[in-house]
């Protein structure tokens, strides 16, 4: 947890395009962290193994190795949180991506303040991955693991189970982008995994439950095509 | 290839004929001259209808020298004379038979032959026809699309260049400390504004080439209605930043599933509602069901679209300013392609898209789309999964 607070995290890029690792190395050294780059996904899992990142962005389509399988193979061997940048409408590589270990991405063209706050939002995640005791806290939220109870800013929130299995796994993965098949085989498990419709109607009564206003969530807010992001406040 | 279709003709004429005689044979002392003649008739008839007068001629010699040869009395038997004056009746009426139906068929072949040509020659014209008109009309097309693109694309890339290399100027001019912030702000706004259009640009015309390209096949996705809202909604929030936007559609239609391209549509709704009615003024958006159809309606308080161009300005390059440019400029009216490619993506749906004025004659107007019901989200089965 603190290893970041000492050190300046380090971010691998890996596109094939040169200019956008150009590009965001400039902003990116301004903001304290340290760059290094690739151009395929060879190169870049070899520069991974090597140097040892904190975090992974990396572009979809290269030549030799893609991006696909340049998350398969980081996310074999490693927990690091990788960013993926992609093109709009192309939501169907996202979905595979992100079931294929990436933890989120930003659609090209993007904003440098928008890839910011994804970095720091995947670098504060991996770095409180590792809460072992029996309360797990994350924003406004408090679930007590082995009571199965779960509390909004202090107060109690009664779930039913399914729900409260949702909210853990959603707490768990704060911040990070998950399709319903992800949640399908982590929340009812893989004997469901054709059933997106049960993830709407379980989202929906959730909302109800822990949302003020659920036609706008404020914490289980939906990724347009891809699933759902969960923002536990600050 | 032509010999051995003569050859076809004559050795078919004569080979009808040996086997008629063949079947005759049997009868041969019970049969009369006129049952002989008849049939061969028959036979000649057919093969100056088929193959035509030559082979007809000739069959019609061999049909009086076999006649002869067969039917005339015992004592002249092999002889080829013409014995009887009724033999050569018989040869005449067989030859000028042969010519007339020989003929007759000729010439209805050439009338068919005739007719063929005639309708190919019309086919190629016509052909040419509409292979020209569309010619002329992608070269209109290609050179309308040229205009619009060079000019779309230029404009905003103008400004970024332009403000780009201001900044380099002054960053080069000037040391930090007395460098104009907020002239330097208003330069990179520019940058960041005009790119996102320039990129709004491309987004439509690739919608477009897709529609165009018929490669939009109506998508087997599907997503709720506010999850379609949400999405274009929050896509529109930049051209809609300064107005009051209400939604209104209830949790029955809101958990109704719609295919995905139609957030692209109502996308489009609202971009060009923001387009067209002064700035300001509220959007307001509609969702209802409507017996099997989902009706998503766009209000806006602009000045409403002439009802004699309610039908025009879902074509493709059609533009139109009600609020009247002084100058007739069309910078910002965009490409004009915006309804056009929300009404492709309605029909590829099997929807509707139209225009209405806006109620008890209000400014303004109303764009709506229905597209038909595809499923509800909530069937029984999923209940039980969550309970």
């Amino acid at each position: 947890m603190t290893e970041l607070g000492n050190k300046t995290a380090r971010i691998l890029i890996v596109d094939d395009e040169p200019d956008i690792p150009e590009v965001l190395q400039t902003s990116l050294v301004t903001h304290g962290f340290e760059i290094r780059s690739a151009d395929d996904g060879e190169t870049g899992l070899d520069l991974f193994k090597a140097w040892q990142p904190d975090l992974v962005i990396t572009d979809l389509s290269m030549p030799r190795m893609g991006g696909i399988a340049l998350c398969k193979a980081i996310r074999s061997a490693s927990a690091v949180p990788i960013i993926v940048l992609s093109v709009k409408g192309d939501e169907a590589t996202k979905v595979h991506a992100l079931e294929c270990g990436a933890d989120d991405y930003v659609t090209k063209p993007f904003g440098m303040n928008e890839l910011l706050a994804r970095i720091k939002a995947a670098l504060r995640r991996s770095s409180r991955a590792l809460i072992t005791s029996n309360v797990l806290r994350a924003g406004d939220f408090t679930l007590d693991i082995s009571a199965r109870r779960a509390e909004i800013s202090g107060r109690e929130v009664p779930l039913t189970p399914k729900e409260y299995d949702l909210l853990k796994f959603l707490l768990e993965n704060a911040d990070r982008v998950v399709t319903p098949k992800t949640l399908l085989m982590n929340v009812w498990g893989r004997t469901y995994s054709d059933q997106s419709d049960a993830v709407r109607v379980l989202v929906r009564q959730l909302r109800k439950k822990i949302e003020l206003s659920p036609s706008s969530p404020k914490y289980l807010k939906t990724e347009p095509w891809i699933g759902y992001r969960f923002k536990p406040g600050d | 290839m032509r010999f051995r279709n003569t050859f076809v003709r004559y050795g078919g004429t004569f080979a009808c004929l040996t086997l008629v005689a063949l079947a005759l044979w049997p009868f041969h002392p019970d049969t009369r001259p006129l049952t002989a003649a008849a049939c061969l008739s028959l036979v000649l008839m057919g093969v100056a209808i088929n193959w035509g007068t030559g082979p007809a001629l000739l069959g019609s010699i061999a049909s009086a020298l076999y006649i002869n040869f067969y039917y005339v009395p015992p004592i002249d038997r092999f002889s080829f004379r013409l014995a009887q004056d009724d033999d050569l009746v018989a040869l005449i009426a067989f030859l000028v038979m042969s010519i007339v139906a020989g003929q007759l068929s000729a010439r209805a072949q050439r009338r068919a032959d005739e007719n063929l040509q005639l309708y190919e020659k019309l086919r190629v014209a016509f052909e040419q026809a509409s292979q020209l008109e569309a010619l002329k009309r992608s070269e209109r097309f290609k050179s309308v699309l040229l205009d619009t693109v060079t000019h779309d694309l230029r404009t905003p890339l103008t400004s970024i260049k332009a403000a780009a290399t201001s900044l380099v100027d002054f960053t080069q001019r000037a040391p930090f400390e007395e460098r104009n912030s907020a002239r330097e702000k208003k330069l990179l706004r520019i940058i960041v504004e005009q790119s996102d259009r320039l990129n709004r640009f491309i987004d439509e015309m690739v919608e477009f080439a897709k529609l165009e390209s018929g490669s939009k096949k109506p998508t087997g996705e599907l997503h709720p209605v506010e999850e379609i809202l949400g999405t274009s909604l929050a896509r529109a929030e930049a051209v809609l930043a300064d107005r009051r936007v209400t939604v209104e559609c209830d949790e029955n239609t809101g958990s109704v599933m719609l295919p995905k391209p139609t957030a692209e549509v109502l996308f489009l709704l609202l971009e060009n509602a923001a387009r067209h009615s002064p700035a300001g003024t509220p959007v307001c958006v509609t969702a209802s069901e409507q017996q099997d159809n989902v009706v998503i309606e766009v209000g806006d308080q602009g000045a409403g679209v002439p009802a004699e161009i309610r039908e025009k300005i879902f074509e493709k390059f059609f533009q139109f300013d009600a609020g009247g440019r002084k100058d007739g400029s069309t910078v910002g009216l965009g490409l004009g392609l915006g309804l056009a490619i929300a009404r492709g993506i309605i029909e590829t749906q099997g929807g509707k898209i139209w225009v209405e004025s806006n109620r008890n004659g209000k400014p303004g107007a109303r764009f709506m789309f229905s597209v038909p019901l595809a499923e509800r989200a909530i069937s029984t089965a999923s209940e039980q999964v969550i309970a």
